[in-house]
């Protein structure tokens, strides 16, 4: 469940440490989820290679 | 083509490491013990200088806006070279504003900000219009100034027996748990963390394979002499008082008296304080600017370091209220935390960058096979 409180705390905090510091927070919390992703993908598909090539 | 000589590249991660690192007593939430948390976090800021120098081994001839580019592709590597430049600014500006307000407190009281910023970064430019090598040389003059300045300012203090050296014992007196926390994320993330921004400049180093082996033996003396300055700070100062003054290396300057003829040594300060924070801001400015540069294939890059230049100091001049809002900002929201702003761009991000680079070569390898 989405914890409201939680979420108004962030978004004072933000608000209060301005654009720039905000923009890197957000930026840097996305991009580790992006890049996490990024490799889940790449490993998947470096794992199938890998099978299709024992199997060929 | 520039290029840089192994000693330049040594001088400039020492004088960076040095900055303004050595003004502050870091880690003295871990009271007595503070400096081991830095030998701590030098051991754990070796493993990041590892992944940042194998990234770089990877294209030793790519800048990091090059890399992410070709690594992440367009879309995705972007916005994320947009994010480490304005990471690279914001640390800048943190520096910048650093050293304005200690200018202002212990030389120049009376003089507006605007006048000391602005002179500074007029400096700033006119190294940065004559290039990076420049910036380079000028550090390989001005590092043995900044390290016999400072062994001086140790021997000195020592000598004039101001220094108790029961004031670090008990070793380890409340177990090593609150040293561990002291040391990670905050003293890995600043200063050793702060070494991402190298893999702007890797690339213009003569010979890339002595990379790795320069800047470890770089970090592990600037580490060193880090962890002399805290020992003196702390047995000198105390703990209590080293953790309310602003700057404590400048209080255990200010207490140097040998025979009534060494004395008065401030100057010594703000040389270290100069030297420190024109190449910390310098480094982390010019870097923000090439990481713009190369995205966008910016030819002209004069232009772009003016502009860059102006929003940084109108940036720094009004963004920061206070040194106290600023040192929250700095030591606290930036570096104290594992979701904080340096632990993403100098710690996560990295690795999570090196592990996909792996992964992208081991399928490569595996396709060619």
């Amino acid at each position: 469940m989405i914890n409201f409180n939680t979420l108004n705390e962030i978004a004072k905090t933000l608000k209060e440490i301005g654009v720039l510091p905000s923009v890197l927070f957000i930026g840097g919390a996305l991009y580790t989820g992006i890049l996490t992703l990024f490799f889940l993908v790449k490993g998947i598909v470096y794992i199938a290679a890998r099978f299709r090539k024992v199997k060929s | 083509m520039i290029r840089i000589s192994h000693f330049q590249l040594f001088s400039l991660i020492m004088l960076f490491e040095i900055g303004s690192t050595t003004l502050f007593a870091l880690g003295l939430d871990a009271k007595q013990d503070a400096w081991i948390a830095i030998l701590i976090a030098m051991l754990l800021g070796f493993g990041l200088i590892w992944v940042y120098t194998e990234i770089q081994k990877y294209y030793p001839n790519k800048n990091l806006a090059d890399i992410l580019v070709t690594v992440l592709g367009k879309w995705i590597g972007g916005p994320l070279v947009i994010l480490y430049a304005l990471e690279f600014f914001w640390i800048g500006t943190l520096n910048f504003r650093e050293f304005g307000e200690l200018v202002s407190m212990i030389l120049l009281p009376t003089t507006p900000m605007i006048i000391i910023l602005g002179t500074f970064m007029l400096i700033t430019m006119y190294v940065l219009f004559s290039g990076y090598e420049v910036l380079a040389r000028l550090g390989e003059i001005m590092l043995p100034i900044v390290i016999i300045f400072l062994v001086t300012t140790y021997v000195l203090t020592i000598l004039s027996g101001r220094a108790d050296f029961s004031r670090i014992q008990p070793v380890l007196g409340h177990g090593i748990l609150p040293v561990l926390d002291v040391a990670f994320p905050a003293i890995v993330n600043f200063p050793f963390g702060e070494s991402v921004v190298f893999l702007m400049y890797w690339s213009y180093v003569n010979s890339q394979e002595q990379i790795r082996k320069i800047t470890y033996f770089a970090v592990g003396a600037s580490g060193l002499l880090l962890v002399c300055s805290l020992i003196i700070i702390v047995t000198v100062l105390g703990v209590q008082y080293a953790n309310n003054t602003e700057v404590p290396l400048f209080e255990v300057i200010k207490m140097i008296n040998i025979a009534e003829v060494i004395t008065n040594l401030d100057a010594v300060a703000a040389v270290l304080m100069f030297i420190g924070g024109f190449f910390k801001m310098s480094l982390h400015f010019y870097g923000g600017v090439l990481a713009i540069k190369t995205l966008f294939k910016i030819q002209h890059e004069k232009w772009l370091i003016i502009v860059s230049a102006i929003f940084f100091t109108w940036f720094s001049l009004t963004y920061y209220e206070n040194l106290v809002f600023h040192r929250w900002v700095g030591l606290k929201l930036s570096i104290s935390y594992i979701y904080s702003i340096f632990t993403y761009f100098g710690i996560t991000c990295p690795i999570l960058i090196l592990m996909i680079i792996w992964l992208q070569n081991k399928k490569l390898i595996l396709e060619k096979s």
